[in-house]
């Protein structure tokens, strides 16, 4: 077999099979040194024959010189590298348990076979011996934290913790922090893995913050932390309230869907204050602010209407000016105070360029009520109208020049930028 | 160009129910440049900021419209169509609609199948566009702190429109510190979400935070660096319209409802012909008239009149970009509006009490070729030698801001020496003029002098083409009006022994839709490559003569 060149590879090939087949027996004796020249041959085909002989060698894979099993673990051909790690296996478990650091090394190999050969003898240690267990997976804790040597490392190592079970309880809390505040996806997604299946034990180490900050997270495992740990720990979420409701506003429609269905079950009017409702409605995603009115609207309470008024009146978004505008009637009429407060919240709605047709018409006719009611209000109109009036959308100047003739008609003292012409009266009998 | 700036962590707004904190985060490696103190007026911070925060998204260049899904149907279409014609000849009718019947069954189950795949494919790719989002804008704003005020800065993504946000003290509560200064801050786009969460009932901490400076030398790792590769076009953009505002200018107000009207109609309509300009029409001591084409919808402003001593009928472009100022109208009490001439720079400065927000506009919005060899407003005014420009400019940062008779006052020199020395310095991009006060601003725009020489041509044959008609090389031989408002134009231009016959086509918006030159750049390239330097050359002489 040393003596076939690169054209010979299939019947290399065929004869190594041959040989293992038919003389198995007396191969299993065969000495080292024709094994090692086997193995050091040019062709795969004669590698492989090498590597199979020596797999199936009568002597015991500890007796086997390091070095030889090495040089197979680090052969450029794939088969070799399986043979090597094959016979890396059947070392005793007593002596593998002790190569923690190197079975860890493996399974983050660049090469994808190293490390799916490398899996099952890991696996079957891992469930075997707790201490290697424990060392095991702190020496994948500590490659997660590394710069992968090329692409999909981090994945399989993730993918192989996955597969064990207990290994969460290795990790301590401070390398279950490390994890997750590491720039890599694979130790994010495996410290939320460590921070939910000790969320009991952990539960009153985070701040809210940090619970807000995990909702926000890209990771869905560290989402999930964050809704268990919250679901644990009800009433310190309840004293926060005021800085939890920016989990509401969380980039992740998962997130949005959890805490929303969080506030509904938790809270009650004691947390829900009026502060607490306009906070939420001040989000600028629409299903917050959705869910700021529905919330809105159970839990309002007649005392604090104006106060909805006046903070909702601020919103920038056309929904919630909208939806200010109910309130209107009911708690900003007949004072000049508050009139005096929305006067810039009817300028804001009255300058929207095309758009919101039902607060402007809601607006003025609101405005019309209340200033024929009262000098001082007609005063503040008036100078709300003088300024609009200037438009060219001819619906709303109809109705802002109607509004100021009627100012002008109950209140004729009061400045505005109109001139009543008289209507031409002609004689009946004028050619 | 490429642009280095270390930020330490970056800018956030963080709001809950009582307070806001704004906390933008400096260039670290720049010169100290900070503030902390509390805003007052909340309301009109939180407009103008949000419109500056539409001019950075700002980006109104053409985009074709992608026909792919209407050309799929139609061909699906035809295909029913043949089959129907194939259907009325009878026999084929029942085969035909049992494989008909077949086919939209396969169809149905084919579309039902894959439906969960185009909506995770369609949730991918918003989720890159959500995690990416700031890939898309160019530059982080400029921020400046002076003795005055403080500003932002910043130009638009399709190089065209500029905006400047200035606060005045007077905007502020409990102003504790500040270094005076320019640096860059890091901005998202989330950051614009969190602003719209400024109301009147919360404390609302503003600051340029300071801590970088502090720790920039012990502690490097914390910093993120930030490489921003930015096209030369965009900084020649930035720098030209913003020394387009040292020029002077015809200069009138606008009441707020004047600038509703004009976003009014261009809401309403859509011009799907040229020409799409917006026409002011001047006239001394009468009300000022705005005609937008093609509709030539007149809008005339009765609340204010044009002060100015001669008539003017000027034209501008790319008008849709005022639409950035509606979120103005509501708290503006004026805008005033300075116009460079017809196809120039225009700007817009919106009165807010103590803040003003100026935009600026390039003269179209589309910085292609067809408009190149316009107008060269990074050109030097005048010559003045460097130490006396030195002298100017470390008087002007003594006191970070002054106008031009302080410092002609101060150095006893006359005032056209100072405004050359400050146009140089404005062109670039170390000063700035500061419209609404009448000041000019030392404003170092980036931490290294930038490359003005290679800056001022887009290209070598515009330079070329600057090169004939300085040495007034350039005749023409024809030009007449065509019927379409457009402008025919024939010429030659001398190089040397050689001459090169040009003629070229301008339509009513100003743009080069044709050409033809005898040169070999022109017979080699066409117009693939943009015009050769004889037809720039004869545009740039066309606009001098127009002026």
């Amino acid at each position: 077999m040393l003596s076939f060149d690169e054209s010979q590879t299939e019947a290399a090939a065929d004869l190594g099979d041959a040989l293992l087949k038919t003389f198995a027996r007396e191969l299993r004796t065969l000495n080292f040194e024709t094994i090692e020249n086997l193995l050091g041959y040019k062709l795969l085909e004669v590698q492989k024959f090498g590597g199979n002989v020596l797999l199936n060698h009568e002597t015991q894979a500890e007796n086997l010189p390091d070095a030889l099993v090495n040089s197979l673990i680090k052969s450029e051909f794939e088969p070799i590298r399986n043979i090597g790690i094959k016979l890396f296996g059947k070392l005793p478990d007593e002596n593998l348990f002790g190569r923690d650091g190197v079975i860890a090394a493996m399974l983050a190999h660049e090469l994808a076979d190293v490390h799916d050969s490398t899996r099952p003898i890991a696996a079957r240690l891992f469930a075997a011996n707790e201490n290697f267990a424990r060392n095991l997976t702190n020496s994948i804790f500590i490659n997660l934290l590394r710069e992968e040597e090329s692409e999909g490392v981090h994945e399989r190592l993730l993918s192989f913790l996955k597969e064990l079970s207990g290994w969460t309880n290795f990790a301590d809390f401070e390398t279950a922090k490390l994890l997750v505040d590491s720039n890599y996806r694979a130790a994010n997604e495996t410290g939320g893995l460590i921070l939910q299946s000790q969320a009991d034990n952990w539960k009153d180490d985070f701040t809210v913050e940090e619970i807000v900050e995990f909702s926000n997270h890209e990771i869905l495992s560290l989402r999930q932390t964050s809704w268990t740990i919250a679901e644990k720990t009800v009433e310190k979420m309840r004293e926060e309230a005021s800085y939890l409701i920016r989990a509401l506003d969380s980039k992740w429609a998962d997130s949005r869907e959890f805490w929303r269905e969080y506030f509904r079950k938790h809270f009650t009017a004691n947390e829900l204050t009026p502060d607490i409702l306009i906070a939420i409605s001040d989000s600028v995603k629409d299903e917050t602010q959705k869910f700021g009115r529905d919330l809105l609207l159970v839990y309002f309470e007649e005392e604090n209407g104006a106060e909805y008024l006046l903070k909702l009146s601020e919103h920038p978004s056309r929904s919630m000016q909208f939806f200010a505008t109910n309130y209107m009637e009911n708690y900003a009429t007949d004072s000049v105070e508050k009139f005096e407060k929305l006067a810039a919240y009817f300028v804001r709605v009255l300058s929207l360029v095309n758009r919101s047709r039902p607060a402007k018409d809601r607006v003025l006719k609101f405005m019309e009520t209340e200033a024929l009611k009262n000098e001082k209000i007609a005063e503040i109109a008036a100078g709300i109208l003088a300024r609009q009036s200037a438009t060219l959308a001819i619906g709303d100047k109809a109705k802002m020049i109607e509004t100021m003739l009627k100012i002008r008609r109950t209140f004729p003292e009061i400045l505005l930028p109109i001139k009543i012409n008289q209507t031409e009266v002609r004689s009946a009998n004028a050619v | 160009m490429l642009f280095d700036y270390a930020y330490k962590g970056s800018s956030t707004v963080a709001s809950s129910s009582k307070e806001t904190d704004v906390s933008f985060v400096p260039d670290a490696s720049r010169e100290p440049t900070y503030f902390v103190g509390e805003l007052r007026q909340k309301i009109e911070f939180r407009e103008a900021i949000s419109a500056l925060h539409d001019v950075v998204v700002s980006d109104l260049r053409f985009k074709a419209k992608d026909k792919t899904a209407y050309k799929e149907w139609a061909a699906q279409r035809e295909q029913i169509d043949w089959q129907q014609v194939a259907a009325q000849r009878g026999e084929v009718a029942a085969k035909i609609s049992v494989l008909q019947s077949e086919l939209t069954d396969l169809n149905k189950r084919r579309s039902s199948r894959w439906t969960p795949f185009y909506k995770a494919r369609a949730d991918y790719y918003k989720f890159l566009y959500e995690k990416y989002r700031d890939r898309w804008f160019v530059l982080d704003p400029v921020i400046t702190v002076h003795p005055d005020e403080v500003f932002f800065e910043c130009f638009s993504e399709d190089e065209s429109s500029y905006g400047r946000l200035g606060a005045n003290y007077e905007v502020f509560d409990n102003v504790k510190e500040f270094e005076c200064g320019t640096t860059n801050i890091d901005y998202s786009a989330a950051l614009y979400d969190e602003f719209q969460k400024i109301r009147t009932y919360k404390r609302t901490k503003f600051e340029i935070d300071p801590s970088g400076f502090e720790v920039a030398t012990t502690n490097e790792d914390s910093f993120k660096e930030v490489k921003i590769d930015l096209p030369d076009s965009w900084v020649r953009g930035f720098l030209q319209v913003s020394s387009a505002m040292s020029l002077p200018t015809v200069k009138f107000d606008l009441h707020p409802l004047d600038v509703y009207n004009i976003c009014h109609i261009l809401r309403r309509k859509k011009e799907k012909q040229s020409p799409r300009s917006m026409r002011y029409i001047l006239k001394p001591n009468e009300p000022v008239k705005i005609i937008l084409e093609p509709w030539n919808i007149e809008i005339v402003c009765s609340r204010t009149r044009f002060e100015g001593n001669e008539s003017h009928d000027i034209r501008v472009w790319g008008r849709r970009r005022i639409l950035i100022l509606e979120r103005l109208i509501s708290v503006a009490k004026k805008f005033t509006v300075h116009l460079l001439g017809s196809g120039m720079p225009s700007f817009y400065v919106a009165d807010l009490g103590d803040l003003n927000f100026t935009l600026g506009l390039s003269g179209w919005t589309a910085n292609d070729w067809s408009k190149s060899g316009n107008f060269d407003l990074l050109a030097s005014r005048g010559h003045v030698d460097d130490w006396t420009k030195e002298n100017v400019f470390s008087e002007l940062k003594k006191n970070w801001f002054a106008t031009p008779d302080q410092l002609s006052e101060k150095l006893h020199l006359d005032r056209a020496t100072i405004l050359s020395a400050l146009s140089a310095y404005t062109q670039a991009g170390r000063a700035i003029y500061d419209l609404d006060k009448g000041v000019y601003r030392a404003r170092e725009l980036s931490r290294e002098p930038l490359p003005l020489e290679k800056l001022r041509f887009a290209n070598e044959r515009e330079e070329s083409a600057m090169r004939f008609q300085e040495g007034n090389l350039i005749t023409f031989t024809e030009r007449k009006h065509l019927e379409n408002s457009g402008l025919y134009l024939a010429g030659s231009v001398r190089e040397g022994e050689n001459y090169s016959d040009t003629t070229m086509t301008i339509d009513g918006d100003g743009r080069l839709v044709d050409a033809k030159c005898d040169c070999y750049y022109f017979k080699t390239n066409q117009l693939y490559r943009g015009p050769c330097e004889h037809i720039l050359a004869l545009r740039m002489a066309e606009q001098k003569r127009g002026r």
